[in-house]
């Protein structure tokens, strides 16, 4: 199965930020791989699925008290 | 669903390439290279999970493509001074054709990325140059050696007059040009094999 790749620009920064989300990644049943890249000034949140869609991850993520919205390219 | 657009990775990577060796590590940021690149930030990261990824894989595949162009007419059963001279030719080849990657390469050998690197290397290269030397001693056309002295011995000598060829300067200063030649080349290569045989 092909994998969509899933691009956000996030404020998710400390580590306890991350765990939050890494919880909810890691039991999202479409999510197979994700990676926060805090070096980034974006925060940028990348996301492999076998499912495109970024509102369910926007959702999920916002409601999780973050900022979270799809970067395109 | 976003498809992968191979011309623009490779884009990214000439690009990369390019900061990293001007700039240093440090000066690569996917902000910046985005906008060299003349790309979205989020095109980048289709192809790169973050920095230390899109590193650790411009530097699997420059390494690559050195050692498919170090292998050419190559075979690991050739006589020692035979398969020595193809190899520097080779080694010399690309390093002239491509002295960004040679740049790159010497920066992540000193670098922390190194490591990062190191578990990614081609076992087929490596396999490839333990056989070649192996048979060289087997036939005693090489003396038995420490790895590293070996290399040292075999390659470093290249190395180095690459390096005076690349910047144009010998020790002597600005004043007379270093050009490494075939003759000078061959010159050294007959020192280095002298200096292997047992």
């Amino acid at each position: 199965m092909v994998s969509e790749i899933l691009i956000f620009k996030t404020n998710i920064h400390a580590e306890g930020d991350v765990r939050k989300v890494a919880q909810l990644l890691n039991s999202d049943l479409h999510v197979r791989k994700w990676n926060i890249d805090r070096d980034d000034i974006d925060r940028v949140l990348r996301i492999e699925s076998d499912d495109y869609n970024p509102e369910h991850i926007i959702h999920m993520i916002t409601r999780a008290g973050f900022r979270c919205e799809e970067l395109l390219d | 669903m976003r498809t992968r657009d191979e011309n623009k990775r490779m884009a990214i990577c000439q690009k990369a390439l390019k900061m990293i060796v001007e700039k240093g590590f440090d000066g690569l940021s996917m902000q910046k290279l985005a906008k060299a690149a003349g790309v979205s930030p989020a095109t980048i990261y289709i192809y790169f999970k973050d920095r230390d990824d899109l590193i650790v894989q411009l530097w699997t595949e420059e390494m690559e493509k050195m050692f498919s162009i170090t292998l050419k007419d190559f075979d690991p059963a050739m006589p020692f001074d035979e398969g020595l001279k193809v190899q520097w030719m080779n080694r010399a080849k690309y390093f002239m054709d491509n002295p960004v990657s040679m740049h790159f390469m010497e920066q992540i050998k000193y670098s922390p990325y190194h490591h990062l690197t190191i578990k990614h290397l081609n076992n087929t290269f490596v396999t490839t140059m333990g056989e070649f030397a192996h048979n060289a001693i087997r036939n005693k056309e090489l003396v038995r050696l420490p790895l590293e002295v070996y290399w040292s011995v075999a390659f470093a000598p290249l190395y180095q007059l690459v390096k005076f060829h690349m910047s144009g300067r010998g020790l002597r200063g600005g004043a007379e040009k270093f050009v490494l030649d075939e003759k000078i080349m061959n010159q050294t290569l007959s020192l280095v094999l002298k200096a292997l045989k047992p």
